[in-house]
């Protein structure tokens, strides 16, 4: 089936581990795909493998309804293939980190 | 601040999880703690059951709907600092990425394999155009698995993704986010909302970013938004919301990496070329510019105490014009072929698109008794013109590059000649009805029917006029019955059996201005079998305010018959067969669905998390 991963797995949480700071993550677990079902031109079936990534984030609250949050996503880097087309591939994003000051309601 | 919450509380409490909620929400809502108790700002994302679908047709709560729906709430769309729609639906893990192809960039994903591009709707109603969508003014986004049409009465095979925007409350609040980041990130969102006067509230989310893309040469985008909406009678029987979305980006389109077939193709597997993989195939002079713009008129009027009428009108339009290079490799490379001997071939693409959408949405929502039975009754109309006017350019003369250092600051040369230009019209009618019937305290028996109208009318006057008109009259059903096994502790466990027959995605083609590539729409019918539970086990847990493990735990399974679906090969085995429903638990204590007043006041986040088959 095309661009379906047999194997698919998400999880992503959060924790508040005081009344301020908070972690959380997430693991992903895509497995080998296919942009198409059947061969290209030269008769060649298509495909990319599957690949484990990770994130984590925390934030802080330093005063009240100001927050300091940190992002990293694909924390080891991990270059995969994510977009899929039967011309093309896309390379994913490699490893990124965000800092955010949130500013709450 | 935390008055508000207090007041309102169905604006705090982010509704968390989906098809798993418990249909006990009104029970539990009432019960709900005094969250102001609460330091952290973060602790008003609690566990509330319940939470019903924007859509018109799913009006009973999501737990209680035969078809697995994913809710990812905007609290989670913030820590995770999701800057696009596709990264929010990663939290689905039936949703996959697509690569952006020809003319149609934007928010491309399959569902379960089939692509959901014309399957994107916006507060119930589509939302089609080919642009990158940013959640800033989204409050949550549902994923909706399985076919779709008695809903939307078109749709293909994999599922929908609906958009619920953020709407005015009854409560004056500012909030806001800046970020900034690795390749240039710099983004910010705000969003107010301000009481005019009783029951009139003005809202807006805005956002502006400019970003690259880590470990990608030259690729990246600036954007910005707005999203106001004015409620008339916010909270009342009568209610009336006018709002806009109004996104402008330009970007420098990602085509990523060409393709490699090297060997023999009876032993040999194509894989994407192995080289550097910030490598970009294009011209720094790509772009791709696209401005969207959607107004919507929403009103709803408690007429009578089970009548409730609701009727949305919106126009979209969008504009796209964009030019951008699909690296390919076209001849088979011979094993030990040193790589910065290939040479890639540039196809330029480049056109510009203008589409529109009317389309007005009539329902009324009823809840009756007869014979002693509880009758939960939808019916409705829609009714809706939608246009897509590409013309598409055929480029020539294009230079290609080396796949090992590929010259993206090589100016750009060529010539081009518009290959299509095509006038598309699509007139849509609707009629549907729905009704929920509860048979004592186990069963439910539910029922839902549509009958679609469209009429479609395709000229292309280049390179020769090619004209043809086809008009599809459709109907959808869907049946099934429901088996609560134990309502203990405000869980449910839900057995559904549906049937319900799917249709093809009809024309949508058509509106991309490939003549050669209209499908028919078509159906099939098929059983499938489901069901929803929550773990009661995981309540004591949750009792322990310092449980700080995480539980990755899968509160919902969701199994259909493997029979079904001869189409989708990629699934196998007993329960397996369309079984990625996406487990959503909340974080810490993680018993999502399972709204227990006495643990609704912990803190709480949200995981989800599957695994398919």
């Amino acid at each position: 089936l095309q661009n379906a991963p047999r194997e698919n797995l998400r999880l992503f949480s959060a924790y508040d581990l005081t009344d301020r700071f908070t972690v959380g993550g997430s693991v992903n677990y895509t497995s080998t795909r296919v942009p198409g079902t059947v061969v290209d031109p030269n008769g060649f079936r298509q495909r990319v493998p599957g690949y484990w990534t990770a994130s984590a984030l925390a934030r802080y609250r330093v005063a009240n309804r100001i927050n300091v949050q940190l992002n990293v996503n694909n924390i080891a880097d991990r270059r995969y293939y994510d977009g899929l087309d039967d011309n093309h591939v896309n390379v994913s994003a490699g490893r990124s980190a965000v800092l955010s000051v949130i500013f709450d309601k | 601040m935390k008055n508000f919450r207090l007041r309102f509380p169905a604006f705090a409490l982010v509704p968390l999880v989906v098809g798993l909620n418990t249909a006990a929400a009104e029970d539990a809502l009432p019960d709900v703690p005094d969250r102001s108790a609460h330091d952290s700002d973060l602790d008003d994302v609690l566990i509330t059951g319940g939470r019903t679908s924007g859509l018109p047709l799913l009006n009973q709560a999501v737990i209680d709907t035969p078809q697995t729906v994913t809710t990812i709430p905007e609290e989670v769309i913030q820590l995770q600092v999701d800057t696009d729609l596709r990264d929010v639906l990663r939290n689905d893990p039936s949703v996959s990425a697509h690569a952006d192809e020809d003319n149609s960039q934007g928010t491309n994903v399959t569902i379960r394999g089939f692509s959901a591009r014309y399957d994107m709707y916006l507060d119930g109603q589509l939302d089609v155009g080919p642009y990158y969508r940013d959640p800033f003014f989204l409050e949550a986004v549902e994923v909706l698995t399985g076919p779709s049409s008695v809903l939307f009465g078109r749709g293909s095979t994999g599922g929908a993704i609906e958009q619920v925007s953020k709407k005015p409350q009854l409560a004056d609040f500012v909030d806001g986010t800046a970020s900034v980041g690795t390749d240039r990130l710099k983004r910010i969102t705000a969003d107010g909302n301000v009481v005019l006067a009783e029951g009139v509230a003005f809202r807006m989310p805005v956002m502006a970013q400019e970003s690259g893309v880590a470990g990608r040469d030259v690729v990246g985008t600036k954007r910005g938004g707005v999203a106001p909406s004015l409620g008339f009678g916010v909270g009342d029987a009568a209610q009336f919301i006018l709002s806009d979305l109004y996104q402008q980006q330009w970007d420098k389109p990602d085509y990523g990496v060409p393709w490699i077939d090297s060997g023999n193709p009876k032993t040999d597997i194509s894989q994407p070329a192995q080289i550097r993989p910030q490598n970009f195939y294009g011209f720094r002079s790509d772009f791709s510019h696209v401005d969207a713009n959607i107004l919507t008129a929403a009103l709803r009027s408690q007429i009578s105490d089970g009548l409730v009428l609701r009727n949305q009108l919106r126009f979209a339009v969008y504009n796209q014009s964009y030019r951008e290079a699909e690296p390919g490799v076209g001849p088979i490379v011979a094993p030990g072929t040193p790589l910065d001997s290939v040479t890639v071939t540039r196809t330029e693409r480049g056109g510009t698109i203008h589409q529109s959408v009317l389309d007005d949405l009539l329902t009324f929502t009823s809840t009756f008794h007869t014979f002693g039975v509880m009758h939960n009754a939808v019916f409705g109309f829609e009714a809706g013109r939608q246009t897509s006017d590409p013309t598409v350019y055929k480029f020539s003369g294009v230079p290609g590059t080396n796949l090992v250092t590929p010259d993206e600051n090589q100016p750009f040369s060529g010539t081009y000649k518009p290959s299509s230009m095509v006038h598309f019209v699509a007139d849509t009618e609707a009629a549907f009805a729905t009704d929920t019937v509860e048979l004592g305290q186990y069963w439910e028996i539910n029922a839902a029917a549509r009958w679609d109208r469209f009429d479609a009318d395709y000229q292309n006057t280049v390179p020769t006029h090619v004209s043809f008109q086809h008009v599809d009259t459709k109907p959808s059903w869907r049946g099934c019955r429901g088996f609560q096994a134990a309502r203990g502790r405000q869980c449910l466990r839900h057995v559904w059996h549906v049937i319900r027959p799917f249709r093809g995605r009809t024309f949508a083609e058509c509106l991309h201005g490939s003549p050669g590539s209209r499908k028919q729409p078509h159906g099939r019918n098929g059983p499938e079998v489901g069901s929803q539970h929550a773990p009661v086990a995981f309540h004591r847990a949750v009792q322990d305010d310092h449980e700080q493990s995480a539980r990755g735990v899968a509160p919902q399974s969701r199994a259909a018959d493997p029979g079904r679906h001869g189409s989708q090969p990629g699934r196998r085995g007993p329960g397996a067969g369309l079984s990625d429903q996406p487990v959503a638990g909340a974080g810490r204590f993680h018993v999502p669905g399972c709204v227990d007043p006495e643990f609704a006041q912990r803190r709480s986040r949200l995981a989800i998390a599957e695994c398919a088959p």
